[in-house]
């Protein structure tokens, strides 16, 4: 049996802004990180571990950002440098919706990357934000209608690369979202359960994990002195 | 986008500019008012009638084991559960980083069995090394007053009552040093409590309930020592200095960052308040009662002033100005009533004359003279906070966004290396919000996120470089060009659109005054004396000259601001 540890989700998700914070500093959105990674992990798919894989990888990235092809005015591939995707799933987030604004839709292919699994939690971004919105991932394809909490994910027949597309209205959606959609692989009531279940009752993270991002989060603390102590007021 | 709904009778209103308003050195001058959240929860309290009882009652002669009280309230039932223990002197340490206290204590859902029990004596006690779960929602301690608790018990044991004197300048028998709720440490997340506990789902209700036992537990305990000490000479607490005692508390740095973390809930609380001030001036016609009242207010607020005492002279500075001040502006009252037809004309009268403590202090009265007229407010204290950031949003629009709700910042002039002088930081013991020097300490690289005004200046000078090369693209695109300002830009962009957005103040900024962001949460938490020990950290009461537990099922009113000594005719020692 793996021993775990049980967190509330606002303690998971300051160890996350910690772990975020301690690896890319103030460079990059780590709050965001942070709520993107503990969405995934309260809604079931899995944050956690997708993050503690990732962790030997993003402690050796450097913070250039991901190059930009242009296939067509609303239809760009996305290069991140063989980068985990988490440092850059927002910016491509904001550029897809920003181009889906400009143009009524928008495609972003992405290559070269690591955990391509992290574009599942920009899909209620997208939403939130009144648009429609779709994901290419993994012999996946998760769908978000405007202004939904969670997206219906299918498995995909076949493997389509990485991609998010965003559209202003649903018309201009259905031409990337019909023909592709296999099996229900989870739907919108189980992922609203996981949310509640765990809202309830808290997270079972491994302990193992915890410690691992325990011991990566633990490097923003200052070492304590004398002199630090005079700074909390003594 | 942030829709709120509006009151027919505020649609008119026009509320004071955030200019004013945000001002650090004016928030730092805030005082409690009738929404303030102790003032809230007891009102809840009284109107419902909670049932409140012992059901473990575990005490040594000396005061040390375990008690638990059972709440009822119409929608649940919760136990608080104490741990009392001696403490010897040497071991004491009163800040947070301590790891051993005279009262360990939770809140917590549901009834307390034995197992339950052995499960929270486990680990309460322990405080952050120990692990709870989701159906507790709060995790304290407190320890005794070293001035106060060892002299009350005596004179109770000697058959007298404490003298008034002392509890005016010390007014609790315990003080603590940290009310833990929304999720630390295993404990149930805010939304839990928001949604499953509705009898604590209005902002730190828990916390305030929490602190509020404390107090009725340092007074039965305190009582409880005496009795056995002397049982053929003690006498109970008279009930009137039982309302007069509240609970200590020490707030240091820790409570900064919160203010910094959360700007949408600041400054909808801030907007609250100003609501029901605006509502106040524009809508309410001075008349007889209303003149009366404010009469009784402004002297109970003399009184309460003149009845502080802190071993900090700025503070006692500031408490005799504000008294002062309040001297004069009762008398012009008194003297210019027939011209007063409106309450604009007092207010501006004192904006002009007055500093700004004292303009609160004016504000804080006519809050309390008509109180009952702005209770329909307090629902909307609560907000969900999300800050994303709106892509599609044209860049000439950011650009005006930051230079109308971001002109103070902007105007800072982060070249002048003071501006930069101190940084925060989170130190290795327990993780306690310190406050560094930047340009002679260690640890500047692990600088905590509260440079806000700075953020926004670097993000507006690398805006203008984007728009001249780039032209009016959409934020999104400046995003994905800049990740370095995305927190920023999702920041401005949300708290633009707030009436009041954020606090006005550059936190690194080496003459920095923490202790304003401490004393503006405080004042909306319902405390009202403030005995800064440094610039950093301020002792302070709560819930002084509250109802008690007993008083719960009367007719007390909700009349307990600016808290005065009682009027007593009993035996002293």
């Amino acid at each position: 049996m793996v021993a775990e540890f049980n967190l509330s989700l606002n303690e998971l998700r300051a160890l996350l802004a910690r772990t975020f914070e301690a690896l890319y500093g103030h460079d990059r959105d780590f709050s965001a990180m942070a709520d993107l990674t503990l969405w995934l992990e309260c809604c079931g798919h899995g944050g956690i571990e997708i993050l503690i894989q990732a962790l030997p990888g993003l402690e050796k990235e450097d913070l250039d950002s991901p190059g930009i092809i242009k296939k067509s005015e609303k239809h760009l591939l996305i290069d991140c440098g063989g980068k985990n995707l988490i440092s850059s799933v927002h910016s491509i987030g904001d550029l897809a919706m920003a181009l889906a604004a400009d143009h009524g839709d928008a495609r972003l292919d992405i290559e070269n990357v690591e955990n391509g699994q992290f574009l599942l939690g920009v899909l209620k971004y997208a939403s939130s934000q009144g648009f429609w919105a779709l994901a290419n991932y993994h012999k996946k394809i998760a769908v978000i209608e405007t202004y939904a909490d969670y997206p219906m994910i299918y498995s995909s027949r076949s493997e389509h690369g990485l991609s998010l597309i965003c559209a202003k209205g649903k018309q201009g959606f259905d031409q990337y979202s019909a023909p592709e959609e296999g099996e229900v692989f989870i739907d919108v009531a189980a992922q609203q359960k996981a949310h509640a279940n765990n809202l309830n009752l808290g997270l079972a993270i491994k302990n193992s994990h915890y410690h691992a991002l325990s011991l990566i989060a633990d490097r923003v603390l200052v070492e304590a002195s004398d002199m630090s102590r005079k700074g909390a007021g003594e | 986008m942030h829709v709120k709904e509006v009151n027919n009778q505020d649609r008119d209103i026009v509320l004071r500019p955030a200019k004013t308003v945000m001002d650090l050195n004016r928030l730092g001058s805030l005082y409690p008012y009738p929404l303030s959240f102790m003032r809230s929860l007891l009102r809840r309290v009284m109107a419902e009638a909670w049932d409140i009882k012992p059901t473990v009652f575990d005490l040594t002669p000396k005061g040390h084991g375990d008690v638990v009280y059972e709440i009822t309230t119409p929608n649940n039932v919760y136990s608080y559960v104490i741990f009392a223990k001696h403490l010897p002197p040497e071991r004491r340490v009163d800040r947070v980083i301590a790891d051993e206290w005279n009262l360990t204590m939770t809140l917590c859902a549901g009834k307390v069995d034995k197992v339950r029990l052995d499960f929270l004596r486990d680990n309460v006690p322990l405080q952050e090394k120990g692990r709870l779960d989701s159906n507790c929602i709060i995790l304290s301690r407190a320890n005794k007053s070293v001035r106060n608790f060892e002299y009350v018990v005596d004179a109770l044991a000697k058959g007298g009552q404490p003298g008034l004197d002392l509890i005016s300048k010390v007014g609790y028998l315990c003080r603590t040093t940290a009310v833990y709720g929304s999720g630390k440490f295993g404990m149930a997340d805010w939304d839990k409590v928001h949604t499953d506990y509705v009898d604590f789902s209005s902002p730190f209700a828990a916390e305030m309930f929490s602190c509020f036992l404390m107090r009725h537990f340092s007074i039965v305990q305190a009582e409880w020592i005496a009795k056995h000490r002397a049982p053929d000479t003690y006498v109970p607490m008279d009930e009137a200095i039982k309302r007069y005692f509240g609970i200590g508390n020490a707030t240091g740095l820790g409570m900064a960052p919160f203010l910094i973390n959360h700007p949408l809930l600041i400054a909808n609380w801030i907007e609250v308040r100003e609501t029901a001030l605006a509502r106040i001036i524009a809508h309410r016609v001075p008349e007889a009662k209303s003149f009366g009242d404010f009469e009784c207010y402004i002297l109970k607020a003399m009184q309460h002033l003149d009845e502080i005492e802190t071993n900090n002279d700025e503070q006692n500075a500031v408490n005799a100005i504000a008294r002062r001040e309040t001297g004069k502006i009762l008398k012009w009252f008194q003297s210019n009533q027939e011209d007063i037809n409106q309450w604009s004309t007092l207010t501006t009268y004192v904006e002009k004359h007055f500093q700004p403590e004292t303009q609160e202090l004016i504000n804080a009265v006519l809050l309390e003279v008509y109180a009952k007229d702005i209770l329909d407010l307090e629902h909307k204290l609560n907000i969900t906070e999300r800050y994303e950031m709106v892509p599609q949003m044209k860049l000439s629009e950011f650009k005006l966004q930051i230079e109308a709700n971001y002109d103070w910042a902007l105007a800072i002039n982060f070249a002048d290396a003071s501006m930069l002088g101190v940084f925060w930081y989170r130190s290795e013991e327990k993780q306690e919000p310190r406050l560094g020097k930047r340009y002679e300490e260690e640890g500047s690289d692990k600088e905590m996120m509260m440079f806000i005004a700075h953020s926004v200046c670097k993000c507006y000078n690398d805006l203008n470089i984007y728009m001249k090369s780039e032209g009016d693209l959409s934020v999104g695109r400046f995003a994905f060009s800049h990740p370095e300002h995305r927190y920023a830009i999702r920041r401005i962009q949300t708290m633009s659109a707030t009436h009041y957005g954020e606090i006005h103040a550059n936190l690194l900024d080496e003459d920095v005054l923490p202790i304003h962001l401490l004393r503006c949460k405080l004042s909306f938490f319902g405390v009202s004396k403030f005995d800064p020990l440094s610039r950093m950290w301020v002792r302070n009461t709560m819930f002084q000259g509250a109802p008690l537990v007993s008083d719960i099922g009367s007719d007390i009113g909700d009349h307990w601001c600016f808290p005065i000594r009682p009027d007593l005719n009993g035996s002293r020692v």
